[in-house]
């Protein structure tokens, strides 16, 4: 008697817990598909700007030479400039990546491609910014041989050979990863770097060490700024409204 | 009657009550009986796996929602319910075909069982009597008649079974082709959310339903509960229970459920998945539970299942109290095995590995044992595999030339205060000599020990003598040019070799001269060196002498050596003549010695006591045996045997071999030894990661009875592979070259000083199936650079023939070459075909980087090596597969590929038809045309 009056109540107790709060499958997908459009990360109205500047002694530039190659040497006048550490007169720096490592959510890879271009000898952009399955399309403008060896770690690295001039070579990253270094074993000077991420908000220094970040939706941000000599800076954080356009400034201290 | 008198010898009343009381007692304990059976551990993490398991996919299942397109969900909805819309216009047709559907069926079951099939058996019968009737002679015309006619009758039946059903057939079909658009959708649908599906099965079956309460219910769980022991059964690899063996049973997996599933990784302990499983526990790895097991490796009592019972080690003070908190774990004791600390598990390899020369995913084992070879343990202590190596010491036959006797006093009485970084053992100044008495004796014993030394060391003068260098370009030039793969040197941290001696204070120990005659031939002082040539020019040799003449240690310099005492001197030497010649005879053997005489004795006497002989050669010792105790199946000896002193240590074979490591003479604490009979052992000064290391190789020494069938490096060409290997780390190959994917130990430097790497030495990795063997023989006889360009390059090795043959036949073996490895060359090119290859080989400009003959690249950072020298010393299917993608066969090559996988696509369309295998091809045909022409 005993035992079956246990059973009973195993059997009730056990058939309750799994009727309840059971979702038919569809209600459950539809629940989720609802919620899913209503996540679906969308570009914002606020932005971040600034200044990234180096302190202390500005290095002079660097000059090396390209002879070795008569193609390359034919497209230059006398040595070429360095571009590992560019400032202008105020010290402002070129050539460095601004991004949010933290706030942002995921964004679907545009379909306009990035392009990397090999043209005297130097790639161009120096540096850039890519979205995780954005295509970047490497191009050869030279008359001469280029192999692209991008030294990815998170990423697959590859090192793809570019005999002919306007050959193009098509790649896309799978993974956030910053920086990549992408080299030319043929010509040793060449080299540069790349950031893949997984939202839109990244922005690289012109001339003058200024960079705009767009379309941030509202919320708090993290970003820190890249240089190929100084490495990363300390984050900053941001916390922006709709429409409102924040300032965040970065310097590096150059080694004396 | 009126009174009813009870005349038995108990009162009922009170016995019902002792009886009332011991049943609830007793109901009470079957009840708590039952209950702790139940509650058992075990059982608990069972239940809280399926917890576990349940939670994680509905985790999973969220994730897998997430992943779902729905935009594609939605409009597939919409779809089947288009469909099924659809289908309504249809019902009459559908009805229709659903109702002949059920007459054919009708039709074909009767046409089968009422027609068919009795007239098949009505055949066989008659069949029968026909065969029966024969028998007998009767006639047989009519039956014979009678079964044709079934048979025709059979053959009718059959085609109108044939029929009917091809009707059945096409109604399925009509059925289907009006259904085929809401079945389609349904199967998308079901495509799409496959993963959903899957993970919605797991959460029911790990969720508790009725099924799991009834059949894990207390009581009811002895007939069929899921709830169980789970175990393993290994025949092979029997337990050693003293005097019988039985078969090992693990039950690990009772408790550490996820121990072969992939997914929890980060789960908590004990459901955490094997670290490993790619090489361990999994169904696919080398080493899979069915074949393995668990105890073989980790130790411990593999049958029980309670935390402590199973005899749980921890892997410090830490760990143990973190245990007791958690899991009231106690120390084990008593038990046949504990398992190994976690740390030490690598040992446990040595059980089927132990013969080969490095083991690679055991690292910390490879270098225990490394380090039990260059500190010279091996010398002392026999341990099997390891027997019959060179010497970890420098060859002191020719000491005489090669050091002063002051420096040889002042370095053994204590070797640190000349270099931290050195490998010689402190055998003085510890804490079981240092009393006063101790001090003056083994002053007395150091001192005789040198002049024996010296005795007995033949003449050497170096042939040269050293030009004046720059120590700036010697700096450089060491640095650069590779000794840092062997050697360690405090003017650079960015990585420290220990395989040879640290050169930081070399220039207090050695002569100018010595060191420059050293450098330009080894083998001058010493023929058996292992040390190479390294083919320097005499500036640059003498740059590197400047070098490290400067490397000297001052207040080393400036320190007195350490003063001997003949009285104690003559005392020592009467303790060893006393048990031969009694006192006073020992008194006369004394005076009959003169002051040499004496020297030589106690110095003879005091090397064989400290066993010096272990680490170096040294004359009258030739043959002497190592005077350690053997260590071949240490790990496995009683703890009981192990003699602890009065130490406070944990009695455990961890403990005993780490006290040992950290102060060897601290057993003779409290004790009250004689002064030659104390504790010997010298005191290594091991780093932390250096002792761990070493401890985990002892422990490994155990004596485990493995078939032979599990051993390793015993089957096939393994015996072939492991001389190879033998010679690979007699030489210290791997200080500079990635061999399997191990070793390459300079490359820390390039990569903490920020180094291309691809300056470094290479990788061999596929080295058996790149070079061709006679070339490969000549290189390692005879030395030259393949990228003369680069600082760092081979040095010259006095490799013996056997040696060469040795390392070739193992790479070779290990990219599986066939014998004999010999490689034969076809190809040809046609007049048209070489036209296309040259403009070809000119379009790729393979030149831009690779040297042709003479020619130097402009740019030698860039530079790749001779394409002269393809057609000698490579293999043609390596070549075309190097060209195909460098990458694979080695992982950073510079070398591009022209042809990027898997697309194939040739930069160059035009020649060969865009063929990419041909286009290769023909390159390789003519890189060996050229290198024949030139």
């Amino acid at each position: 008697m005993e035992l079956k009056k246990i059973l009973t109540l195993l059997a009730v107790a056990a058939l309750l817990t799994a009727g309840c709060g059971q979702k038919s499958e569809d209600e459950e997908l539809m629940e989720a598909a609802n919620g899913a459009a209503k996540t679906a990360a969308v570009l914002g109205t606020a932005s971040v700007s600034g200044t990234v500047s180096l302190t202390g002694k500005v290095p002079g530039t660097a000059l090396f030479s390209v002879d070795a190659d008569p193609v390359c040497k034919a497209q230059h006048t006398g040595m070429v400039k360095d571009e590992t550490v560019i400032t202008d007169a105020k010290g402002d720096l070129k050539n460095v990546m601004v991004y949010v490592t933290d706030g942002a959510g995921s964004y679907p890879a545009p379909s306009a491609s990035v392009s990397l271009n090999q043209k005297g000898c130097m790639y161009s952009p120096h540096v850039f910014g890519i979205q995780v399955g954005q295509a970047l399309e490497i191009v050869n403008d030279d008359p001469t041989l280029h192999n692209v060896h991008c030294m990815a770690v998170t990423n697959d690295s590859f090192n793809v050979g570019m005999p002919n001039q306007g050959m193009v070579t098509e790649k896309k990253f799978t993974k956030a990863e910053a920086p990549v270094k992408f080299k030319c074993d043929v010509h040793g000077w060449m080299h540069c770097f790349a950031g893949v991420f997984t939202n839109p908000f990244y922005a690289v220094t012109g001339d003058d060490g200024s960079f705009k970040i767009n379309g941030l939706p509202a919320g708090n941000y993290t970003l820190v700024a890249w240089q190929e000599q100084y490495g990363v800076s300390a984050p900053q954080t941001v916390a922006v409204k709709d429409g409102e356009a924040k300032s965040v400034n970065f310097t590096f201290a150059a080694a004396n | 009657m009126a009174d009813f008198k009870d005349e038995r010898a108990y009162d009922s009343k009170t016995l019902t009550k002792v009886f009332l009381w011991s049943s609830l007692v007793l109901l009470i304990c079957i009840i708590w009986m039952i209950w702790k059976d139940y509650n058992r551990p075990w059982k608990n993490y069972q239940r809280q796996f399926m917890q576990l398991q349940r939670s994680m996919a509905v985790d999973q299942k969220t994730e897998a929602i997430s992943d779902i397109d729905f935009v594609k969900y939605k409009q597939l909805r919409l779809d089947l319910a288009q469909a099924n819309n659809d289908l309504k216009s249809h019902e009459d047709e559908i009805d229709k075909l659903n109702d002949q559907a059920a007459k054919l069926d009708n039709q074909i079951f009767k046409a089968k069982t009422v027609n068919y099939q009795p007239l098949k058996a009505q055949i066989d019968a008659d069949k029968y009597s026909y065969a029966e009737a024969n028998k007998d002679g009767k006639d047989t015309t009519k039956l014979n008649t009678k079964i044709q006619s079934e048979i025709d009758q059979a053959g009718a039946y059959t085609q109108q079974l044939f029929d009917l059903q091809q009707q059945r057939d096409q109604v399925t079909k009509d059925l289907a082709d009006i259904n085929s658009k809401r079945d389609d959708v349904n199967a998308n649908i079901n495509k799409m959310l496959a993963d959903y599906h899957l993970l919605k099965a797991k959460i029911d079956k790990n969720s508790f339903g009725f099924v799991f309460y009834v059949r894990n219910a207390m009581l009811l769980d002895f007939l069929s509960p899921t709830i169980q022991i789970q175990q393993v059964v290994l025949k092979n690899l029997p337990e050693d229970l003293y005097f019988a063996k039985t078969m090992r049973v693990d039950r690990c997996m009772t408790c550490h459920q996820a121990i072969d599933k992939k997914g929890f990784e980060n789960a908590p302990e004990p459901f955490r998945t094997h670290p490993h499983l790619d090489l361990y526990v999994g169904p696919t790895s080398q080493h899979p539970m069915d074949k393995v097991g668990c105890t073989i490796c980790h130790g411990g009592m593999g049958q029980a299942i309670d935390f402590t019972t199973c005899a749980h080690v921890p892997n410090d003070e830490e760990q143990a109290k973190l245990w007791k908190e958690k899991y009231g774990w106690e120390a084990p004791e008593g038990v046949q095995s504990t398992m190994l600390p976690l740390k030490y598990t690598e040992g446990s390899c040595l059980k089927c590995h132990g013969t080969q020369e490095f083991i690679n995913n055991a690292p910390k084992l490879d270098r225990g044992r490394e380090l039990m070879v260059t500190r010279g343990c091996v010398g002392c202590h026999k341990v099997k595999n390891l027997e019959g190596l060179t010497k970890a010491g420098p060859s002191l036959i020719r000491v005489k030339g090669k050091l002063k006797e002051e420096f040889v006093e002042k370095w053994v009485w204590d070797p640190k205060s000349y270099n931290a970084a050195a490998r010689m053992p402190s055998f003085f100044q510890q804490t079981n000599n240092s009393d006063d008495e101790a001090l003056a004796k083994t002053k007395a014993e150091l001192h005789s020990i040198v002049q024996y030394l010296y005795e007995h060391s033949a003449n050497y003068a170096p042939n040269e003598n050293a030009p004046a260098g720059s120590i700036a370009n010697g700096k450089k030039v060491f640095k650069e040019i590779g000794c840092l793969a062997c050697h360690g040197i405090d003017d650079v941290t960015s990585h420290h070799a220990d395989f040879a001696p640290d050169l930081s204070a070399i220039g207090s120990k050695l002569s100018a001269a010595f060191v420059y005659t050293w450098i330009k031939n080894p083998r001058h002082f010493n023929p058996d060196t292992r040390m190479p040539v390294l083919r320097l020019t005499n500036q640059e040799a003498a740059d590197v002498t400047a070098y490290l003449m400067s490397k000297k240690n001052k207040t080393f310099d400036e320190m007195s050596a350490p003063q001997a005492d003949p009285a104690v001197r003559d005392d020592l030497i009467q303790t060893y003549l006393k048990p031969l010649y009694g006192i006073d005879g020992a008194k006369t053997q004394l005076a009959q010695m003169d002051d040499k005489a004496r020297e030589q004795y106690l110095g003879q006497k005091s090397l064989s006591k400290y066993g010096c002989f272990g680490c170096h050669m040294i004359q009258g010792f030739e043959t002497a045996q190592g005077i350690g105790t053997e260590l071949s199946d240490w790990g496995t000896k009683q703890v009981g045997q192990l003699d602890f002193g009065t130490t406070d240590l944990e009695h455990t074979h961890e403990a005993f071999v780490n006290a040992k490591l950290e102060n060897p003479r601290q057993f003779d604490k409290d004790k009250s030894v004689a002064f030659q009979d104390r504790l010997k052992m010298p005191n290594f000064r091991l780093n932390p990661e250096d002792k761990e290391a070493i401890v985990t190789a002892v422990l490994g020494l155990t004596k485990t009875y493995v078939p032979d069938d599990m051993i390793a490096g015993i089957h096939g060409n393994g015996p072939l592979l492991e001389k190879g290997r033998r010679v690979i780390a007699n030489f210290n190959c791997r200080g500079c070259h990635l061999i399997e994917d191990q070793g390459g130990r300079i490359r820390e430097m390039y990569e903490k000083e920020n180094i291309d790497l691809s300056l470094a030495p290479p990788n061999l990795r596929k080295e058996g199936s790149k070079i061709q063997v006679e070339w490969f023989h000549d290189f390692l006889l005879n030395v030259h650079p393949i990228r003369p360009w680069l600082h760092i390059h081979m040095p010259s090795f006095h490799w013996s023939d056997e040696d060469i043959s040795n390392v070739i036949t193992y790479f070779n073996l290990k990219d599986d070459q066939v014998y004999p490895f010999t490689t034969i060359v076809t190809g040809q090119l046609s007049a048209n075909e070489l036209t296309q290859t040259k403009a070809m080989f000119a379009k790729l400009q393979c030149q831009k980087c690779h040297i042709f003959g003479t020619a130097v690249p402009a740019d030698l950072s860039t530079a790749a090596p001779d394409l002269l020298q393809v057609h000698s010393r490579l293999k043609p299917d390596w070549v075309v597969q190097w060209l195909m993608n460098p990458e694979a066969l080695m992982p950073g090559a510079r070398m591009p590929s022209f042809w990027p996988q898997p697309d194939d696509k040739s930069p160059v369309p035009h020649y060969f038809h865009g063929d990419s295998e041909k286009q290769r091809e023909a390159l390789r045909d003519y890189l060996f045309m050229l290198g024949k022409a030139n």
